[in-house]
């Protein structure tokens, strides 16, 4: 990355950084397929928490 | 509320999903031991529309109540409530994840830059280690000059005869 072009997209690149990575994470997140897949982290953690008191019981 | 980290130095649940060319690494990390919370670890792999691709992570919070996600891409908000030592073994496995996609995706140009001006160096050491994770996947790591306190980087892909030692 060596001319001004170059030089100006990647500081336009970093101007924009944060709010492209927000609005591409939204994104995902309202992918069916990522959604599922955080419920199904959620519910597998649900477990361990509720198996943790048996396994010291 | 206390963040509890379910991550150990080994294997950790992962799992991919692609969009067209992109991909997300999504990483099972820890849960809230009073709410109903969960924390996974997000790194993205997507293609912008000049052709290159960008690295994105961050932490997402699950709120099983109302089923809604939020995303924490900051440093700072994150160390509010996880400890240093859980950071640590999430970043392990972040990276780990970035070492999977660059092995699968195999992008040629990878652009990455801090969101926030001059961090910290504590801070900057989590794209420290991105960095050599490139270097050892056989990118080039380009460190080009900051923004305003922004740090930016460009990533690329060696020559495959270089990679594989063929032309030595």
């Amino acid at each position: 990355m060596s001319t001004a072009m170059d030089r100006a997209r990647e500081i336009e690149l970093a101007e924009t950084a944060e709010k492209r990575a927000r609005e591409r994470m939204a994104k995902w997140n309202s992918d069916p397929k990522v959604k599922a897949s955080v419920r199904r982290n959620h519910e597998t953690i649900r477990e361990m928490k509720a198996a943790a008191p048996a396994k010291r019981a | 509320m206390a963040f509890v980290c379910i991550l150990d130095n080994e294997d950790a649940f992962y799992e991919v999903a692609r969009r067209g060319s992109s991909h997300l690494v999504t990483i099972n990390v820890g849960y809230d031991d009073a709410e109903e919370r969960s924390y996974s670890a997000m790194v993205a792999l997507d293609r912008m529309a000049g052709g290159e691709w960008e690295l994105t992570f961050c932490l997402s919070e699950y709120d099983a109540e109302t089923d809604g996600i939020h995303d924490f891409f900051r440093e700072r908000d994150v160390a509010g409530f996880i400890a240093k030592n859980d950071r640590t073994l999430i970043l392990v496995h972040v990276i780990r994840a970035i070492h999977d996609l660059l092995h699968s995706v195999q992008p040629d140009r990878v652009y990455m830059c801090t969101f926030e001006a001059d961090l910290p160096e504590p801070a900057m050491l989590k794209y420290d280690s991105i960095e050599e994770m490139f270097r050892v996947c056989h990118y080039a790591v380009h460190r080009q000059p900051d923004h305003h306190g922004q740090r930016i980087w460009w990533m690329e892909r060696r020559a495959p005869a270089i990679v594989d030692g063929l032309n030595t």
